[in-house]
């Protein structure tokens, strides 16, 4: 059995996320700030005229938030979507691959790549 | 068709603003302002304290607390429009998730490519806030 991934870059860090979990990815959206957000919540863009909270997985995973990134991988169901600066490549990752991970927001690594748990996602942001 | 509203437009700092046209009182000039308590919104929501220029205006609102009521102004650097919109243009906020709630936001309009955020005054100030600016005020 295997699983494709979405390998992506996000300022400092290198994930992956379960292709079967992405509905689309927006091209540089305009992104509105809003007061009192926690920092993983850069903000809200528009995804079909309705508001959607964009998350930095890179201050998920302990980093500074960084200015450069440019997408926004919509999670299926619409309820939130990460930032990234690009698609690095697509993997077909056979299951043996996969390893158990102890962070929240990232239960599983593929070859040493955090793969975003995105069920998780919106609990991780304190 | 369904009914519109007015909503007042104004922008502090960066962000664009709207108040239902039922809960602002006036808009005045910031020269033409008395002893009202003033809320900056750019120093509340973590900037710098407003620049006051020419174009400065204050938007009148009332703010309710556990009973005691009390009329605050509004730092806007420009007061933008009154816009009539549909009860279907206001946008619910998102989840943000369990921990986060903000209760300044009412909900969200279109603005251009981004959105104004339109604030529901009672959740603007804590009632610390309005106990301290009516003790500011001049009986």
């Amino acid at each position: 059995m295997s699983e494709s991934l979405l390998i992506v870059i996000s300022g400092s860090i290198r994930f992956a996320i379960p292709l079967a979990d992405v509905q689309e990815i927006l091209e540089r959206p305009a992104v509105t700030m809003l007061p009192g957000l926690p920092a993983a919540i850069v903000g809200i863009v528009e995804l079909r005229e309705h508001p959607l909270p964009v998350v930095d997985p890179g201050v998920l995973a302990g980093f500074r938030a960084t200015a450069e990134q440019r997408c926004v991988v919509v999670a299926r169901g619409g309820a939130f979507g990460l930032l990234i600066d690009e698609v690095e490549r697509i993997d077909e990752a056979a299951d043996d691959r996969f390893s158990p991970h102890d962070e929240r927001w990232a239960p599983r690594r593929y070859d040493g790549v955090r793969v975003a748990g995105l069920d998780r996602i919106l609990e991780c942001v304190a | 068709m369904s009914s519109r509203e007015p909503y007042v437009l104004f922008r502090a700092g960066e962000r664009a603003y709207a108040l239902p046209g039922a809960r602002v009182v006036e808009v005045m000039r910031h020269a033409e302002v008395g002893d009202l308590p003033l809320v900056d919104l750019q120093q509340l929501h973590g900037g710098d304290a407003s620049a006051i220029t020419w174009r400065t205006c204050v938007v009148v609102t009332g703010v309710r607390h556990a009973g005691e009521a009390l009329l605050v102004g509004l730092i806007a650097d420009e007061a933008r429009d009154v816009v009539m919109l549909a009860a279907d243009e206001l946008l619910a906020p998102p989840d943000f998730g369990p921990r986060v709630a903000l209760r300044y936001l009412s909900s969200l309009v279109r603005d251009g490519d981004r959105f104004a955020i339109v604030l529901d005054p009672d959740g603007l100030v804590t009632r610390s806030d309005v106990e301290r600016m009516l003790e500011a005020v001049p009986a």
